[in-house]
């Protein structure tokens, strides 16, 4: 529930909302500086970074997780 | 020498484009591309269901902006016929769209629902089908209204904007001198479609005969640059924070594109030297635009900056149908020299202010708009320095707040920052600062950033952060929360 809860903390939603379908296009709250915000947020908490092209994927919850899966990160540690 | 547009409306521009080339992609909306043929068919359908319902000249027709067919379809189809477009936002809530509605007077609605006290409702979801009966009528003189916009608002009530026709066709003519368009561009234009920017940048396109790939926003990278390689764009229209977004973002991978992209255009508020020197790097290949303007009277100066040094204030020379002119703040007579009042003269002026006389009497006066905005003319180019209204008088030194943000904008430590006019019991006004920090938070380093930068009379008294800076939704600063928190009326969220 790690990733969930930071989405959902960066975000300013409850986690309830927060699932992989949950992407930038159907959620208001998901604005271009949360974006920023959210990379960021996902970089310090899964001590990583990410190149330009995994920033551009990560327009969802889903891609999120897929990203950070390929980078062999253990998302709910 | 001028081109000559194909019409004296956008619809007609259009119609005649799908007589040309009926085949020619004039959208691309959800990644499908919509020719000329079938736009002007859909724009024909919306004629002949709106004179069904009994809409005819000069009824407004309200139109929930999306960027989707029905409602570029739906545009031309009301002013076809002669009636009023009204473009709302994307997502107004009803109560918003009800007081809109009523307003206005509004005859017809396109949105997701029915608009109590609107007569007549077309759904937004699908361009009704292809009639028994096709309206044919006379269309619109160029005096004719054909739009009311909504200003943005960013102090006090919005205002609804009355554009004629001509008014219309004479800032895309500027556009089309400015920019150079060619007719087989394409543009991306994900900005929203209720205010003049993207609707004038849209309609440019159209009238061009060229192509316009709508995108609802900039916050998916993954959708703009996927449109940018997938439907070759060859313009960008972009507000100045949708630019910094991509910048901060995704650093110099827009110069990807440097080659393809012909031009970039911004408009509605300043443009940070950063994000200047940002595009002529990334895009050397590229005509780099910025545009001044206001909902009563768009693009009426257009600078390129391409290769020119850095002034921020200056938005260039006037374009090809509009006057600039400088007068006193209070008595209203020309300026031979320094700051004042910028007054806008020629065809692409509005018409007045719906409802309000009072509001057009004070803004409109012989065909010129009398802006809020302080600025002076220098070897025929125009210098904006912030609204009249915010700009601060601290020790006898008229301050303008946006000339202060720019400078402090430029601190590495500061995402972004906005300056508001405050008082102080002893200098009267004073300056205060909202910061939005980037990497860390140094309160020390910001202030000895200001005294290098800033003389000490613009440098502000109170520094406060906030998680992000209010904007308009075309990306406009919202002074309005901000002004409130500092009289201790509320808080800037995030």
């Amino acid at each position: 529930m790690k990733l969930e809860k930071l989405v959902a903390d960066t975000l300013a939603i409850p986690v309830e909302r927060v699932s992989d379908s949950l992407s930038i296009d159907d959620c208001d709250e998901w604005t271009s500086m949360r974006q920023v915000a959210l990379i960021s947020a996902l970089e310090s908490a899964y001590a990583t970074e990410f190149d330009i092209m995994e920033s551009i994927e990560m327009d969802s919850v889903g891609a999120i997780r897929e990203v950070l899966e390929a980078k062999g990160v253990e998302l709910d540690g | 020498m001028a081109r000559v547009l194909p019409g004296t409306s956008v619809a007609a521009c259009v119609a005649r484009r799908a007589e040309e080339r009926p085949g020619a992609a004039a959208l691309v909306v959800g990644g499908e591309e919509v020719s000329y043929g079938r736009l002007w068919a859909a724009a024909t359908s919306f004629s002949a269901l709106l004179a069904s319902k009994g809409v005819g000249r000069g009824d407004r027709v309200l139109l929930h902006a999306r960027h989707s067919l029905p409602y570029v379809a739906a545009y031309l189809g009301a002013t076809r016929l002669g009636a009023v477009a009204v473009p709302y936002e994307e997502g107004l809530p009803e109560a918003s769209v009800r007081e809109l509605a009523e307003r206005v007077g509004a005859a017809a609605a396109l949105s997701p629902s029915p608009v109590p006290g609107v007569a007549a409702w077309l759904s937004e979801d699908e361009a009704p089908a292809e009639p028994d009966a096709p309206w044919e009528g006379l269309p619109p003189e160029a005096s004719e209204l054909a739009e009311l916009l909504l200003t943005t608002g960013t102090t006090g009530r919005s205002k609804v904007v009355e554009l004629s026709h001509g008014a219309v066709m004479s800032v895309i003519e500027n556009i089309v001198e400015a920019t150079g368009i060619e007719d087989d561009n394409v543009s991306l234009v994900p900005m929203p479609l209720n205010h003049v920017f993207a609707l004038r940048r849209l309609q440019t396109g159209l009238v061009m005969g060229a192509t316009v790939v709508l995108l609802n926003g900039v916050a998916s990278l993954k959708r703009v640059f996927g449109a940018l390689s997938g439907n070759r764009v060859t313009s960008l229209s972009l507000v100045p924070s949708a630019l910094a977004y991509i910048q901060r973002a995704t650093k110099d991978y827009l110069g990807t594109f440097d080659g393809q992209i012909r031009f970039v255009e911004s408009s509605s508020a300043p443009l940070p030297a950063a994000t200047r020197q940002w595009l002529r790097t990334v895009l050397p290949s590229a005509r780099l635009y910025n545009s001044y303007g206001c909902t009563e009277s768009t693009a009426c100066c257009m600078l390129e900056y391409s290769h020119r040094a850095d002034d921020g204030a200056c938005v260039g020379a006037p374009c090809a149908t509009a006057r600039i002119e400088i007068v006193d703040p209070r008595s209203g007579e020309p300026l031979a020299e320094g700051a004042g009042r910028i007054v806008i003269g020629g065809s692409a002026v509005m018409s007045g202010y719906w409802g309000d006389e009072e509001a057009t009497a004070a803004t409109l006066r012989d065909g010129r708009v009398f802006t809020n905005d302080l600025g002076y003319l220098r070897d025929g180019e125009l210098y904006v320095r912030g609204r009249i209204d915010d700009v601060a008088i601290i020790g006898g030194h008229n301050v303008s707040p946006v000339e202060v943000e720019e400078a402090i904008g430029a601190c590495p430590l500061v995402a972004e920052c906005a300056c508001v006019k405050g008082s102080d019991p002893i200098t009267g006004d004073s300056l205060a600062l909202f910061v939005v920090w980037g990497e860390r938070k140094d309160d020390e380093a910001l202030a000895a950033f200001m005294r290098e930068r800033l003389e000490p009379f613009k440098v502000p008294s109170v520094v406060r952060t906030v998680d992000a800076i209010p904007r308009t939704y075309n990306g406009k600063v919202d002074r309005k929360p901000l002004v409130a928190a500092l009289a201790g009326e509320g808080e800037v969220g995030a």
